[in-house]
C-alpha cells in the first residue's frame, strides 16, 4: 500500500523532471550501451539500494546497523590494497572482500544478538573504528589499481546495460524470493513486532538476528566493491560516508518503523530511487546547488508526515466528528 | 439511599468501560464515604486496575458517571485527579530516585520567588509535611536510600500535603512487612478520623479484614456487593472473588440469567472421565516424569507424572508458582535442578524450541506482552508456530496457511474480519483463540497453559474449555493453571496446588473440594505475605 504511493510520488517527480527537461526520458543507445538520465539514476542508487534492502531487514528485526558506511570502506579498502598489490585472482579478491564484510557482520551480530548490547550502540563502535580500520589498510592514502574484472563490475556492461544495474537487479529479485519466498520475512517481522512473543513461539530470535547482521555485513561489502570498481580505487575516509543514514532514510520512507515489524523491501529500493531522482531533477532543474540538500530534506520529511499515523489521527481529531467516525477504526465490540 | 448520598464523597454509579471488544468494567456502582477505609478486592483481571484508572484519569469510561461530592467527577487528565484531592499510592513509589526528600516533597509545586526556586522555604515545607505524618527523616537524603516502606510512608506524606480527599492505595501495601503494614495503617487512620477517605486494593485479604470498614468485590468486571467487613467471614470473601461453586448464582443479582452454566453440565463429564483416567494411570505409564524441576529464588522443586489424555489444573494465590512452573516446564525459564524424562529421553528443557520439539504447546499468562504479536495478521501469527518447527527453508504455501486458517476459524469460531487483518483488532477472546490456534495446528502432546481464560468473557471462555476437552480426548496431555475454580473443576482430572512457590498438594478431582481450597487459599495469602518479606 505504502509502495504503491512511494511508486507513485517517483513517477511524479519523473514526469516534473520530464517538464524541466524533456530528454528526461530518452534512452539513447551509444556503442552498443544504453545511455540516459533513468540508467544514470539507477546507476548511482545502486550501492545504496544494495545498502538499504538489508537495513530494511535489520530495522525489521527492531535493530539498527549504522555501521554500513564503515564496512564499505573496510570493503573497498581490502579490495583496492588486493588489487594494487597482490596477484590474487580478481574472483580471490572479490571473495575476500566479502568475506571481510561478513566479519563485520559477525562482529557486530556477536555484540547486538549473544551479548545483548543495544544495536545503536553497539554498531557505532564499528561505524567509528570501521573507518579507522580502513584508512590503516590503506595506509592514509587514495589507493588505485587497474584490474579488468574488478573494473568490468564498476563500470562495465552486459546486453547495453550497465553491470553494476544488472548486479542490483539481481540482488533486489534474490533478495524479495529469499526473503518473502522462505518464512525469513515472516520471522524477522514477528522477532521485530514482538521479540518475547515470538521467542516462546519457536522462533530462533537469536538465529535471524545473526543472520540479518551477516547480511548485512555482505551486502554492504559488496557495495564497497562496486564503489571502488566505479573509481578503480579507494578512498577510506571518504568512502561510503553517511550512506547508513541514507539507507535508514529510504527504509524508513518505506513506512518502516525503527522498532521494528512490518517491513517492505520494495519500498525501500523506491525510498532510494526517490532521494536519487530528486537529486538529479535538482541538478537539471538549474536550481543553486547550495540549496537541493536542503530540498531534498523538506521532501524526505513531509513525505513521512504524510504517513506518519500520529499525524494521521491528529489530522481526523480536526475534521467534523463524521468524517473522523468514518475513517478511523471504531473499537469494536463483542457480539455476546 | 438518600442517607448514602448525603456521607458518601465518591459515588461511581453503572460505570461500564470496554476494551477490544470485552466489557472490562460492566455497570459498575459502587460509593465511598467519607471517612471510611473502603477495600476494593478481586482477582486479577476483575476490573481493580481498569476501575483505579478511571478514578486516576488514565481512562474515560464508556457509559456511567462518577461523582465527588456530589459534583461530576470528569477527568481529561490524571493531573486532574490530583487537583480534585484524589491521590493514589502505588505499588511502587513513584518518587524520582536521584533527588532528595525535600525536593520529591516539593516537587509539583515548588515555593518561588521570583519565578526561581525558594529551597529554604522548600525545605521548611518539607519537613513541615514529615512532621505532621511523624516521620523522621533526613531532608538532604536522595529518595533511593530509602527502604520501601519509608517511601510509601512518604508517598501518604505528599498526598496529605495536596490535601487529599480520597487517597487510593493501589497494592502499595504488597512490598510492606507486618510492623511497616501497621505504622502506614496508624498514620492513615488518624487521617480518616480527620475525615479523608482511603480506597485500598490488595491481595491481602487479612489486611483488608484488619484494616477497612467495608470491603467491595469484583469479578469478572462486575460488581459482586459491597460488604461491611464485620458482617463477612475470610472465606465468604474467597469465595466471592473466585466465584466458588455453589453461590455464583446469588452472586448475580442482575444479569445471573445469562451466565451458562457449564459447570453443572460438564461437571459430571469432567468426574466420568477422571475417574476412567484414574483408573487407566494405575496401569499406564506416564508420559512424562518431572523429577525436582526447580529454580532458586523462583520455584521450589516439584516432582509430577503426566499422562497421556489427561489434564492437570494448578491453583493457588496469587504469585503462589503456578506461572514459575508453566515456564520452567516449557523451557521459557531454564531450570536449576531437577530432571524431566519424556519416553527414553532425560534431561531438561533448555528452551521454547526443544521443548517445541519434544510436542510441547505453551499459552502463556500475558497474552499481549507474550503471545499474540500484534502487528502481524491473523494467518500470520495462527501459523508462526508450526513455521518455526518447519524452519525458515520450508514455507508453508500460501494456499494451505488460508486454508488452515480457514479451518480453525470454523472450528474454533474465531469471529474476524479475514485472515490478512492485523490480530489486535480483534477481541481479547477471539485473539486467545488465535493463540489457541496457532498451538493446535501443530499438534501438541503436551499443552501448558497458564490463564488462558483470564480477561476473557464467559461465553468465549466456554468455548476454549470445549476447545482443551476435545483436545484431552484425542490424547493431549493438558497442564492448566487458572485461578477460576468453576473452570479447574469443569476441566481437570487432578488438581495440583501451590503455595509459596512449592507444590502442596495434589490430588485426584473427586477428592477436590473447592470449600477446603477456599480455606486454604485464605490462609495461604496470610503466608504468601509472610513469604514476600522473605
Amino acid at each position: 500500500m505504502k509502495t504503491t504511493w512511494l511508486i507513485a510520488f517517483w513517477l511524479l517527480l519523473v514526469s516534473v523532471s520530464t517538464l524541466l527537461e524533456p530528454d528526461f526520458l530518452t534512452i539513447r543507445i551509444v556503442n552498443g550501451r544504453f545511455f540516459g538520465s533513468l540508467i544514470d539514476i539507477l546507476h548511482h542508487s545502486a550501492p545504496a539500494i544494495l545498502v538499504s534492502l538489508s537495513m530494511a531487514l535489520v530495522i525489521g528485526t527492531g535493530n539498527i546497523d549504522l555501521s554500513v558506511g564503515a564496512i564499505i570502506a573496510i570493503a573497498g579498502s581490502v579490495t583496492a590494497v588486493l588489487a594494487a598489490y597482490s596477484q590474487l585472482s580478481p574472483y580471490l579478491i572479490l571473495a575476500c572482500s566479502l568475506g571481510v564484510g561478513l566479519i563485520c557482520g559477525l562482529w557486530n551480530a556477536l555484540l547486538v544478538a549473544v551479548l545483548g548490547l543495544p544495536s545503536f550502540v553497539a554498531t557505532l563502535i564499528l561505524m567509528v573504528s570501521g573507518r579507522g580500520i580502513a584508512q590503516i589498510i590503506t595506509d592514509g592514502q587514495v589507493v588505485t589499481f587497474d584490474s579488468d574484472f574488478i573494473n568490468g563490475l564498476g563500470n562495465g556492461h552486459l546486453w547495453g546495460i550497465p553491470s553494476r544495474v544488472l548486479i542490483m537487479g539481481a540482488f533486489v529479485l534474490f533478495m524479495v524470493v529469499f526473503i518473502r519466498k522462505t518464512a525469513l520475512g515472516l520471522f524477522i517481522e514477528a522477532i521485530g513486532a514482538n521479540t518475547r512473543a515470538s521467542y516462546l513461539a519457536g522462533v530462533n530470535t537469536l538465529g535471524i538476528v545473526v543472520f540479518v547482521y551477516l547480511f548485512s555485513g555482505v551486502s554492504a561489502a559488496l557495495s564497497g566493491v562496486l564503489l571502488a570498481a566505479d573509481i578503480q580505487g579507494a578512498d577510506a575516509a571518504n568512502m561510503g560516508l553517511w550512506i547508513e543514514l541514507d539507507a535508514i532514510l529510504a527504509v524508513v520512507m518505506a513506512g518502516a518503523s525503527l522498532f521494528g515489524g512490518r517491513m517492505s523491501l520494495l519500498g525501500a529500493v523506491m525510498g532510494v530511487l526517490i532521494i536519487q531522482t530528486l537529486t538529479s531533477m535538482l541538478l537539471i532543474s538549474g536550481f543553486p546547488a547550495q540549496y537541493s540538500l536542503v530540498i531534498k530534506a523538506l521532501v524526505v520529511i513531509t513525505l513521512i508526515i504524510a504517513q506518519s499515523e500520529s499525524v494521521g489521527q491528529k489530522l481526523s481529531r480536526l475534521l467534523p466528528r463524521q468524517l473522523s467516525r468514518r475513517w478511523c477504526p471504531q473499537k469494536p465490540r463483542e457480539e455476546l | 439511599m438518600r442517607q448514602e448520598s448525603v456521607d458518601s464523597l465518591l459515588r461511581i454509579h453503572r460505570v461500564s468501560i470496554g476494551f477490544q471488544g470485552v466489557w472490562a468494567l460492566d455497570r459498575v456502582s459502587l460509593d465511598i464515604r467519607k471517612g471510611e477505609v473502603h477495600a476494593l478486592v478481586g482477582e486479577n483481571g476483575a476490573g481493580k486496575s481498569t476501575l483505579l484508572n478511571i478514578l486516576t484519569g488514565v481512562h474515560r469510561p464508556d457509559q456511567g458517571r462518577v461523582y465527588l461530592e456530589n459534583h461530576p467527577y470528569n477527568l481529561a487528565s490524571p493531573g486532574d485527579a490530583l487537583k480534585r484531592g484524589v491521590y493514589t499510592v502505588f505499588q511502587e513509589p513513584n518518587f524520582i530516585p536521584g533527588m532528595t526528600i525535600a525536593e520529591n516533597l516539593t516537587l509539583f509545586s515548588p515555593p518561588t520567588r521570583l519565578g526561581l526556586i525558594n529551597w529554604r522555604r522548600a525545605r521548611r515545607q518539607a519537613r513541615a509535611i514529615l512532621q505532621k505524618v511523624g516521620l523522621e527523616l533526613d531532608l538532604s537524603r536522595q529518595l533511593n536510600t530509602l527502604s520501601v516502606a519509608e517511601q510509601q510512608l512518604l508517598a501518604v506524606a505528599r498526598a496529605i500535603s495536596h490535601n487529599a480527599k480520597l487517597l487510593i492505595l493501589d497494592e502499595a501495601t504488597t512490598n510492606l512487612e507486618c510492623h511497616e503494614v501497621e505504622r502506614l495503617f496508624r498514620l492513615i487512620s488518624s487521617l480518616v478520623r480527620q475525615g479523608m477517605s482511603v480506597l485500598f486494593v490488595t491481595h491481602h485479604l487479612d489486611q483488608v479484614f484488619d484494616y477497612a470498614s467495608r470491603i467491595s468485590v469484583l469479578r469478572n468486571g462486575r460488581c459482586v456487593g459491597t460488604f461491611a467487613s464485620a458482617d463477612i467471614s475470610g472465606q465468604e470473601l474467597v469465595q466471592k472473588m473466585t466465584g466458588g461453586i455453589g453461590c455464583q448464582r446469588e452472586l448475580h443479582p442482575s444479569g445471573s440469567s445469562f451466565r451458562p452454566n457449564f459447570s453443572s453440565n460438564l461437571c459430571s463429564n469432567a468426574n466420568a472421565n477422571a475417574n476412567a483416567n484414574a483408573n487407566a494411570n494405575q496401569v499406564k505409564k506416564p508420559f512424562m516424569v518431572i523429577d525436582g524441576l526447580g529454580k532458586s529464588n523462583y520455584l521450589k522443586p516439584v516432582s509430577l507424572n503426566l499422562y497421556q489424555g489427561e489434564v492437570l489444573g494448578m491453583t493457588g494465590s496469587l504469585g503462589a508458582g503456578q506461572t514459575e512452573l508453566c515456564r520452567l516446564l516449557y523451557g521459557a525459564c531454564k531450570a536449576d535442578f531437577g530432571k524431566v524424562r519424556m519416553g527414553n529421553q532425560t534431561g531438561r528443557i533448555s528452551s521454547p524450541r526443544t521443548a517445541i520439539r519434544h510436542g510441547m504447546a505453551f499459552c502463556p499468562e500475558n497474552r499481549n506482552v507474550s503471545g499474540i504479536i500484534a502487528e502481524l495478521s491473523v494467518r500470520e501469527n495462527l501459523i508462526l508456530a508450526l513455521q518455526a518447527k518447519r524452519g525458515w527453508w520450508l514455507p508453508i504455501t500460501r494456499r494451505r496457511q488460508v486454508s488452515l486458517v480457514n479451518r480453525l476459524v470454523d472450528e474454533l469460531q474465531i469471529k474476524m474480519p479475514g485472515p490478512d487483518c492485523p490480530v489486535h483488532q480483534l477481541s481479547g477472546g477471539n485473539q486467545q483463540k488465535v493463540l489457541l490456534a496457532r498451538w493446535l495446528i501443530t499438534m501438541p502432546k503436551l499443552f501448558i497453559l497458564d490463564e488462558p481464560t483470564r480477561g476473557i468473557d464467559i461465553v468465549t471462555r466456554a468455548q476454549i474449555i470445549k476447545i482443551l476437552k476435545e483436545l484431552q480426548v484425542r490424547g493431549t496431555s493438558i497442564v492448566m493453571a487458572s485461578s477460576d475454580l468453576n473452570e479447574l473443576v469443569t476441566i481437570s482430572d487432578r488438581i495440583l496446588i501451590l503455595k509459596n512457590r512449592e507444590k502442596v498438594l495434589e490430588l485426584p478431582i473427586e477428592e477436590f473440594d473447592p470449600k477446603a481450597l477456599s480455606e486454604m487459599l485464605g490462609q495461604a495469602s496470610v503466608q504468601t505475605q509472610i513469604a514476600a518479606k522473605c
